[in-house]
């Protein structure tokens, strides 16, 4: 008796166009102090055009807050440059509190952002013990490190789990329920596709390397067809990398949102996602053909089609009641953690 | 009256309700609701392009309302004027194109001072101990793959070193530390390169080049050789390898994240396209080093542009060899893409900057 809610994105290129590009404008005459309300703005605008089950999303981000925490992680990198300037062994002393400060300062980035989000009137939250955000964003990681990335999938579940499993939305608990199993088969899987991509090219390729290589014998020195021939290879792995990133990227998103969303519940209820690789290998592909040819213009245009795309292929599989969720005591978190974490360029992601 | 969402702020349940605005005051009615909310308690978040907008009352209740333009006239009749300048911005198409346009101006101011600036600060303020680092990685690597031990005899080589240490700085400047490596290139060909650290490789071909071209005035050779290591050592002077590195390094780093995660090896083409620009400006300012050098030590620059037009030739032998298209001399349009300037109007230059001596 599920019944199936779909997500849905009612924004537009063209009118994302033009608050981003005000965006921008106001960012760059501000010496960056507007991007703080830039990023709000942006936020609330993809947050309200958010639907599902006839309510939009909103964000409540404080300006303020988001762009004390900004001038903080720049003062702190400056600091890292500068001492690292000086020798590389003082910039070492500042990394490694760093190291040890960074997971709580991710953490308390997930909390900021669950915290200003809001549905139906009601704010998401997320709480966990610190001792987990240890073990998620220090512990697994080095692990996988340490393990010549055998345990990186074991390692990317426990991400997951933490970012799904310590979330609410009012009073009411996310569930994440993906096992390393289902984490391990998609690396298998794509790894698998990572050895075809040159099996692939040396087929189509392979014929190409023939022709070429017995009239070059023939006719000149052996170093210049040898030449000929490492020209082809350097064509033949460019190629592969650029296809590998289109075709194996879109493949590797799509399976991990499908993936997570599948083994995400909310109290009885439960989502879905089922995104193609082929559909976002086609938006990829366009939106990068878009940004080239505009020299960058396209750029908000794209984000829309990502968004709308990623969306979209989204639902609530509601067990029953829908309006029975209330409320939580609400908790103010600075902005700093997300705002840090911004800064050193960790993507949070959906 | 306006059909509107309500939520109350304490449950998901989503009331269907009528929205009006009376005398100031807000007012809520319908689906078991009747609420009477004044405006100075209840806000209204800003128009973010056709996003839905929100009307907040003070206990976390609010209303979700679609209907831009009956709110708009609603406001209108209630005598509110839309205060938010930003909003009105994003809403006319000829602010998006002044924006674009001034986008571009600062982008590219940012691309013809700002970063040549900042890779020339941040070139000046690494540890020494950084480019040294790296002219070690650099040479291990070539060594391996690509160089061989030099043919040169030692005399040779520490005649050319020793004839480079006697050379006068130009004014009250200093001569940068630099190392002179020779190392046989096989399919380099002549040339010589300025690294990071300030070694500077000159390969056998090089030398053989002058020789050849000057069979009889082993003078005249020496000064050719003199006048591309002089230029090198300008690369070094102005620490170009290391600026060009990091001008690199921002370029491509900047227009990674702008692309996005899908294309980072076609990153490779516009950040080598933007880079063009400024190793041609390398060029000329080491030419110019170059030429002074030379002038302050009674050499003659000439030397310098003569060597220059033989490498050219034997490069461009080398592509008639393969390329029976290959034009006399390079067009304009096609310099500009170029990671080098056009050799011939390098050497133009060379022989106007010589002959400003003459004239004096």
């Amino acid at each position: 008796m599920d019944e199936k809610k779909p997500f849905s994105f009612t924004g537009s290129g063209s009118e994302y166009f033009r608050i981003w590009i005000v965006n921008l404008t106001l960012t760059i005459l501000t010496f960056g102090i507007y991007s703080a309300w830039a990023k709000v703005r942006r936020l609330q605008y993809f947050y309200r055009n958010t639907w599902v089950n006839e309510a939009n999303f909103d964000y409540h981000g404080d300006p303020t807050a988001i762009l004390k925490g900004r001038v903080l992680a720049v003062i702190l990198l400056s600091v890292y440059n500068l001492s690292s300037g000086l020798s590389p062994i003082v910039g070492l002393l500042f990394l490694i509190p760093l190291l040890v400060v960074l997971p709580v300062l991710l953490y308390k980035s997930l909390r900021f952002r669950a915290i200003n989000s809001s549905y139906r009137g009601l704010r998401f939250g997320f709480s966990a013990k610190l001792s987990e955000a240890y073990k998620t964003f220090l512990l697994w990681p080095f692990l996988a490190l340490a393990t010549m990335f055998v345990l990186v999938p074991a390692a990317h579940q426990r991400l997951r789990r933490f970012q799904h499993g310590s979330a609410r939305f009012g009073a009411s608990h996310f569930g994440f329920h993906a096992g390393i199993g289902g984490f391990y088969a998609l690396y298998g899987k794509t790894f698998l596709l990572i050895l075809g991509l040159p099996i692939l090219w040396a087929l189509m390729f392979g014929g190409g390397f023939a022709t070429i290589s017995e009239p070059m014998e023939l006719m000149a020195d052996t170093e210049e067809s040898g030449a000929a021939m490492l020209g082809l290879l350097m064509m033949a792995i460019f190629l592969t990398f650029i296809l590998g990133a289109l075709l194996i990227g879109p493949y590797f998103t799509s399976r991990l949102q499908n993936l997570v969303w599948k083994e995400t519940t909310l109290d009885a209820h439960r989502f879905g996602s089922d995104l193609t690789a082929r559909g976002l290998f086609w938006i990829k592909l366009t939106n990068l053909l878009g940004i080239v040819l505009t020299f960058g213009l396209f750029k908000p245009f794209a984000d829309i089609r990502l968004l709308r795309y990623r969306i979209e292929h989204m639902w609530l599989e509601s067990a029953g009641d829908l309006d029975g969720f209330v409320r939580d005591a609400e908790e103010y978190v600075a902005a700093f953690g997300e705002e840090a974490a911004e800064m050193f360029d960790v993507d949070i992601g959906l | 009256m306006l059909p509107v969402t309500y939520f109350d702020g304490q449950t998901s349940r989503r009331y269907a309700v009528m929205l009006e605005l009376t005398a100031g005051v807000w007012r809520v009615q319908a689906d078991g609701v009747d609420r009477s909310v004044p405006m100075a308690a209840a806000r209204l978040s800003e128009k973010i392009g056709n996003a839905p907008r929100q009307l907040h009352f003070e206990d976390g209740a609010y209303c979700i309302i679609l209907d831009h333009l009956a709110l708009d006239s609603m406001l209108h009749a209630a005598g509110v004027k839309p205060r938010s300048i930003v909003s009105g911005l994003e809403g006319k198409w000829r602010y998006a194109l002044a924006s674009v346009m001034l986008i571009v101006l600062f982008f590219g101011a940012v691309y013809q001072w700002g970063l040549p600036w900042a890779a020339r600060a941040i070139a000046e303020r690494l540890p020494a101990s950084l480019p040294a680092m790296m002219d070690t990685q650099t040479m291990a690597t070539l060594d391996q793959y690509l160089l061989e031990p030099s043919s040169v005899s030692l005399e040779r080589q520490q005649g050319i070193i020793s004839a480079l240490a006697v050379l006068e700085p130009v004014g009250n400047e200093e001569l940068p530390e630099y190392q002179v490596l020779f190392r046989s290139g096989e399919k380099i060909g002549p040339n010589a390169f300025a690294m990071p650290g300030g070694t500077i490789l000159v390969t056998d071909e090089l030398i053989q080049l002058a020789d050849a071209s000057h069979p009889n005035q082993p003078q005249l050779a020496m000064m050719q050789v003199l006048g591309v290591l002089a230029h090198e050592i300008g690369h070094v002077r102005h620490r170009h390898a290391m600026r060009q590195f990091l001008q690199g390094t921002i370029v491509g780093a900047v227009v990674t994240w702008y692309l996005g995660d899908v294309s980072s090896l076609l990153v490779a083409a516009p950040t080598a396209l933007l880079e063009t620009r400024y190793s041609r400006a390398f060029e000329f300012e080491a030419d110019a080093f170059a030429v002074a050098l030379m002038k302050a030590n009674d050499l003659s620059p000439t030397a310098f542009a003569d060597m220059l037009n033989a490498m050219e030739q034997h490069y461009r032998g080398q592509d008639a060899g393969h390329d029976e298209t290959a034009v006399p001399s390079d067009p304009q349009w096609l310099d500009y893409f170029s990671t080098h300037p056009n050799t011939q109007a390098r050497i133009r230059r060379l022989r106007d900057l010589s002959q400003d001596e003459v004239r004096q």
